[in-house]
């Protein structure tokens, strides 16, 4: 990530590598990070719905 | 609308009058559309009554039927027979039937009764025969002759100059049958007289017409003999030139000259020229003026190889002079059923001519004058614009200006707000320049700039201001085109054809030797490239001038695209690679102009489905929010919010008990061109509806951070400099001291560097009341480890939770039993919520 000056006393935080993907974080991690069991869940259910060259699970489709 | 003339000289209606030409010229006269037509004398061959009586009537009628003022000069074929002075006795007749056209006030009408078109003319004998009978006194055109009319007792002069009702010109109607000195043959002057009352009556037109506010588009003189010499020996008799000329042609070329005259239109030699004289061509103040001669228009010329022609003459709204010299004949068939003869000579003024006039003529309307004014433009990411406005040699070029007081208007766009006011910069207010305070009930966009001395003539002011507006420049065509819809929506009417470009520039109000434009644009807008667009306020020149010294705007405001003017500047500015920045230099500017750089928004619209999607999911959730009564889908979708609430409230709150936080999810509405509230929670229980509130498009945190498409920390500072801030929600009790945005994007998107404006689906924030928060350390330039971790986690929560909620909603019929992850887990996580209200 990396932190980009928009002036004026704002600034934004903008991916950089990819590392930074939201992708690759995993169940693991999020666990590591006391991420609740819940909201993991959630997380690796909305990855493999939408994991590339899937196609995305389209909501009321 | 231009103005335009159609300049007709040298009919000589008598002994070889081409009836069948003069109807091919009436009929280019008509087509033409012109506002005046202009004859510059001998529009008879001999001064008969029955003659200048039905040249009167034609030409009158014509000008009747297309609409036109008429406007006539006499030529030496009108007041003498032959047009050949050899004994010094001038007809009066001329002044007689056409003082009523010359003088609109004269009451003398033509007495004869004759018919309204031009008949074929007589047998060459029997005109010849008339001529030797008035040589001989003989005959009904020999007497009696009603005399010239003679110099007034008093030395008055009357009035040579004419302004138009149809058009905003100034003509100055000379006669150069001079009574007062001798003619020979057929040479002209002009009476001493006559060029004394007109030198004075110039003299005092300036101040009068600054009086009366009007500002003239040109000035126009009027004479049948030739001001300069023409280049072309008549009838290839080399010799014969001493009997043609205007004998005191420098004399009223230097009052011409002298009064700033534009153009002069004269007849005489039967040949067509154009010319331009510039009598200072090393001087900046020199004043070119356009002489423009006119053939002959109906006399049969089937010897003369340079045939017929007359002159269409249009002055664009800009001042710009063209003049189409239409030439037909020449032993040729004229061309009767189009407007253009069959050769068209077509002269069309340099801008830079135009632009010289503009500016001398500027210089004595406006009191006030400035050497140079440089504007820097800055424009930010997220659309917020900042302009640094350098005056320098400010001067007062009369006295009769209010001189302390610069007024400075600032231009916000409905959608934006002033964000920083106009304020001095550190040189100038150490000079003693200093900005009047506000009056409270102060709403208009003009501040005062406070000079330290009275304006002068000789002593210059010179100072710098800035001002900074927020969310005032469009930065994307998405949002370009929410804008327009939006519009199209409120107003009803379609969308401007420039709904997609963008700009920033300055309106001149008075002049200005040099305008320098600098802009700064941001990466995202790296690469476009801006073109300069000039428009000008309709009803130029003729503006009013304020007490401070400005052409002041109509409102509403009215302007038009000058495309010549852009041609002229070139169109494009100029790229630094040494500082990064556009440049631009307007040499003298013309007051009442905008003077603009635009550059098109860009951005391409995403490949379907995910705009539609997108579109789709927003009015899921704001559908939600508009529910009186939640169903059984919203319901397990606030369980779904309440899980990632925890989450960010976990990694971001300070985690005292007297921290107020706040967890939103705001969706874009297109609808209302700004971000709603669909779910939010908060540490306050007693906090009134919240749904009412809204963020338009760009502004605030969450709209920077859903205009830019990217994570956007904030925490509130002391710097007078800043500026970005939260929309303040007047409903709520406490302010928010720290906040964190996260844009949501449909998911083909969210992993691109910078997704489409089209996919981003709303903004997630959390907002809390302590400054101790865990989000100021994200404003670092350099992000720790953990911090990097901690912002990869929460976008992907984000992504994931609102993406879970949407999946809930987006279910017909929602079903416990078979839902999705959510609902299975949502028993365990609510226990954990209790109390936290909603």
């Amino acid at each position: 990530m990396k932190v980009v000056d928009l002036g004026h006393g704002g600034v934004a935080i903008e991916p950089e590598t990819l590392t930074d993907s939201v992708r690759t974080l995993t169940r693991e991690q999020l666990r590591r990070s006391e991420v609740n069991e819940a909201s993991i869940d959630i997380y690796v259910s909305y990855i493999a719905r939408t994991a590339p060259g899937q196609p995305v699970d389209r909501p009321g489709e | 609308m231009p103005t335009r003339i159609a300049h007709l000289s040298d009919l000589h209606y008598g002994r070889d009058f081409d009836t069948t030409a003069w109807q091919a010229v009436a009929t280019a006269v008509a087509n033409f559309n012109p506002s005046l037509l202009i004859v510059s004398g001998d529009l008879v061959d001999d001064p008969r009554r029955d003659h200048l009586v039905t040249a009167q009537q034609v030409l009158q009628k014509l000008a009747n039927e297309v609409g036109a003022e008429l406007y006539v000069v006499p030529g030496n074929h009108d007041v003498f027979f032959s047009g050949v002075d050899v004994k010094g006795n001038r007809s009066g007749l001329y002044y007689e039937i056409f003082d009523r056209v010359a003088d609109p006030d004269a009451s003398s009408a033509p007495t004869a009764t004759v018919s309204e078109e031009f008949a074929r003319p007589a047998g060459r004998w029997a005109v010849r025969w008339d001529r030797f009978k008035v040589w001989c006194g003989l005959g009904i055109h020999a007497g009696p002759q009603p005399a010239p009319p003679a110099p007034r007792p008093n030395g008055v002069v009357p009035s040579m100059l004419r302004e138009p009702a149809n058009a905003c010109v100034l003509l100055a109607l000379i006669d150069s049958n001079a009574g007062d000195q001798p003619i020979r043959m057929a040479t002209g002057s002009v009476s001493t007289d006559h060029l004394t009352a007109l030198d004075a009556e110039l003299g005092t037109l300036s101040a009068r017409l600054r009086a009366s506010g009007i500002a003239h588009l040109a000035r126009i003189a009027v004479i049948h003999h030739h001001v300069l010499p023409i280049a072309y020996t008549a009838g290839g008799v080399i010799g014969a030139e001493p009997f043609m000329v205007l004998h005191n042609a420098g004399d009223v070329l230097g009052i011409l000259a002298k009064h700033q005259f534009d153009l002069v239109l004269h007849g005489h030699k039967h040949r067509a020229q154009f010319a331009r004289i510039d009598l200072s061509p090393d001087s900046a103040e020199g004043y070119p003026i356009a002489v423009a001669a006119a053939g002959s228009a109906a006399l049969q010329t089937p010897n003369n190889p340079t045939g017929n022609s007359f002159n269409l003459i249009t002055i664009k709204d800009n001042g710009r002079l063209e003049v189409e010299s239409l030439h037909y004949g020449a032993g040729n068939a004229p061309n009767r059923n189009g407007r253009k003869g069959e050769a068209v000579r077509t002269y069309t003024e340099s801008m830079e001519s135009t632009k010289r006039r503009a500016f001398i003529r500027a210089c004595q309307r406006y009191p006030i004058y400035c050497r140079r004014r440089s504007y820097h433009f800055q424009i930010s990411e997220l659309g917020d614009f900042t302009l640094h406005h350098r005056t320098e040699g400010l001067r007062a070029l009369k006295s009769n200006v209010a001189n302390r007081h610069r007024p400075h208007v600032i231009g916000i766009p409905s959608r934006g707000r002033l964000a920083l006011d106009l304020k001095l910069d550190q040189a100038s207010l150490n000079a003693g320049y200093a900005i009047d305070p506000l009056p409270r009930d102060a709403s208009d966009t003009q501040r005062m700039v406070v000079l330290p001395w009275d304006l002068e003539g000789e002593r210059e002011a010179s100072y710098t201001v800035s001002h900074t507006c927020a969310n005032a420049i469009k930065i994307t065509r998405w949002e370009a085109e929410e804008r327009a819809r939006a519009l199209e929506r409120t107003s009803g009417r379609s969308r401007d054809s420039d709904w997609d470009q963008e700009g920033v520039g300055c309106y001149v109000s008075h002049p200005v030797e040099e305008l320098h434009f600098k802009l700064s644009l941001p990466p995202s807008l790296s690469d476009v490239r801006p073109y300069i667009r000039c428009d000008r306020q309709r009803g130029f020149p003729n503006y009013a001038v304020s007490a401070t010294g400005n052409a002041e705007v109509t409102a509403p405001p009215a302007f038009d695209i000058d495309s010549d003017m852009e041609t002229a500047e070139g169109q494009s500015p100029n790229y630094s690679l040494a500082d990064g920045m556009w440049h631009l230099t307007v040499h003298r500017p013309v007051v009442g102009y905008r003077y603009r750089l635009r550059w098109q928004t860009p951005g391409l619209r995403p490949a379907e489905p995910t705009p539609g999607q997108t579109l789709q999911w927003r009015d899921l959730l704001l559908s939600m929010a508009d529910r009186v009564q939640p169903s059984e889908a919203d319901i397990a979708a606030w369980r779904v919010f309440d899980l990632l609430a925890d989450e960010l409230e976990k990694r971001l709150a300070f985690g005292s008990r007297e921290e107020y936080r706040s967890v939103e999810l705001f969706v874009y509405d297109a609808g209302r061109l700004a971000l709603r509230p669909v779910m939010r929670r908060s540490s306050r229980p007693d906090e009134p509806d919240w749904r009412a509130f809204s963020i338009p498009l760009g502004d605030g945190i969450a709209g920077a951070a859903f205009l830019r498409r990217c994570i956007v920390p904030w925490a509130e500072q002391d710097d007078s400099d800043a500026f970005i801030k939260p929309v303040p929600n007047p409903a709520l009790k406490d302010d928010l001291k720290t906040i964190l945005a996260i844009p949501v994007y449909h998911p083909d998107e969210e992993e691109k560097p910078r997704p489409s404006p089209w996919s981003t689906i709303g903004v997630l924030s959390f907002g809390s009341s302590s400054p101790a928060s865990k989000i100021p350390p994200l404003l670092n330039q350099l992000l720790s480890m953990k911090d990097r971790d901690m912002v990869r986690i929460l976008r992907g929560l984000a992504q994931s939770h609102v993406h879970e909620i949407i999946a809930i909603l987006s279910q017909p019929t929602y079903r416990r039993d078979v839902g999705h992850v959510a609902a299975m887990r949502s028993d365990a996580a609510a226990t954990t919520q209790k109390g936290k209200v909603r």
